[in-house]
């Protein structure tokens, strides 16, 4: 019954694409897209209302690229500069996306600091984060040696715990190119998991 | 199917996605408070008030010197109109011939129609002479007020340049104040 199937589930990424595409900024103002608008007009606590909405996407975004100890700072940053920023983005139906783009920019800009400034272990796998268990960190391991794609649907899935609709409503990406990643990384991973206890 | 689960949480759980959740589950995102600046910054383009306001001075003199430029073509064009007008004829000659003129006896009525005739034609030429000089005159008086009323217009024009000028250099003062209280104190909220 889950089991996916059709060529357009094939491509998520161009699926994401399309249904970006589709939304357009005619569409009717949902909710969190008044809430945008509301902080446009100077509204302050319709920004920390959309902070309590989006932070665990933020956070699972990041969490699938930065050192976990990083991951905090680097939410404030975020929502720092999309407050900031709030003025460029004409389509108030779109912040979910716009956000996510965001997050992303700046885990890109984390790495790229870092370099700058001292050598890091390249390998994430290997820098899970201090203060984690044991058992976390191993799965928070594994999950990161996963195709990025994979890897930021799946950590949204475990640690925010957001269901598959609620990914695809926070980050602007289509139900079907999450579901195709959820069902994609997660097979990835039990091998992954196979090969770990076999070893 | 088991991925029913995993999607939303529909469905007979999976014992792995479970594990997964309850293990990953304790590095969710525990939300800080959010530390805003006071206000949020105005968008770029109203950051730069200096140069909006050298861009609408730069405009206005464009216009104003597009608008003179304009008129004083406009002018040239009405003199040299007024120069193609009727031309000042000069009958000294003619007059002079008139009146050294002596006929001779045989030739008496002949001659006497003959004077009568530059008699006839001095007259007329004298009557347009007239007429053409009238003509001179008054487009020489509607050029002299016209050129009055451009000069009126002229200055008209250039005090309300300068007034656009003061207005747009106050609240170029006005702004930059406004920036140097942010930039002391911060902006207000």
């Amino acid at each position: 019954m889950s089991e996916v199937k059709g060529i357009a589930d094939l491509f998520p990424v161009s699926n994401a694409r399309q249904g970006a595409a589709q939304a357009g900024p005619h569409r009717a103002a949902s909710p969190h897209a008044r809430l945008v608008e509301a902080v446009k007009g100077g509204d302050r606590q319709a920004f920390d209302r959309l902070y309590d909405l989006y932070g665990p996407m933020v956070h699972g975004i990041l969490l699938a690229r930065v050192p976990w100890n990083d991951v905090d700072d680097l939410v404030q940053e975020v929502f720092l500069h999309a407050f900031k920023r709030l003025d460029s983005l004409r389509d108030a139906n779109a912040f979910g996306g716009w956000l996510a783009m965001i997050t992303r920019n700046r885990a890109v800009d984390y790495h790229r600091r870092s370099r700058e400034m001292e050598e890091l272990p390249l390998d994430l796998a290997h820098n899970a984060g201090e203060g984690v268990d044991a058992e976390a960190a191993e799965a928070m391991t594994l999950i990161r040696t996963l195709p990025e794609t994979y890897r930021e649907t799946l950590m949204l899935r475990f640690v925010e715990g957001m269901t598959g609709p609620e990914i695809a409503e926070r980050t602007g990406l289509t139900p079907a190119s999450v579901r195709v990643n959820l069902h994609r990384g997660m097979k990835l991973l039990r091998e992954k998991m196979g090969v770990l206890e076999t070893t | 199917m088991k991925d029913d689960y995993l999607w939303d949480r529909s469905g007979e759980p999976d014992a792995e996605v479970l594990r997964l959740e309850r293990t990953l589950g304790r590095l969710r995102h525990r939300p800080r408070p959010l530390e805003l600046p006071r206000s949020r910054p105005l968008p770029r383009w109203r950051l730069h008030p200096t140069l909006a306001a050298a861009a609408v001075l730069v405009l206005m003199l464009l216009g104003a010197g597009v608008w003179l430029a304009l008129h004083r073509s406009a002018d040239a064009t009405t003199q040299r109109l007024i120069i193609v007008g009727p031309r000042p004829v000069s009958l000294v000659g003619l007059y002079r011939r008139a009146e050294s003129f002596q006929p001779s006896v045989g030739d008496q009525g002949k001659q006497n129609a003959d004077v009568r005739s530059d008699a006839e034609r001095a007259s007329r030429q004298r009557r347009r002479l007239e007429a053409g000089q009238a003509e001179i005159i008054l487009a020489r008086r509607a050029r002299e007020r016209r050129e009055e009323r451009m000069m009126r217009e002229s200055e008209e024009a250039a005090e309300k340049l300068m007034l656009a000028l003061r207005y747009a250099s106050s609240k170029l003062n006005l702004v930059q104040r406004q920036i140097q209280v942010n930039k002391e104190h911060g902006p207000a909220s």
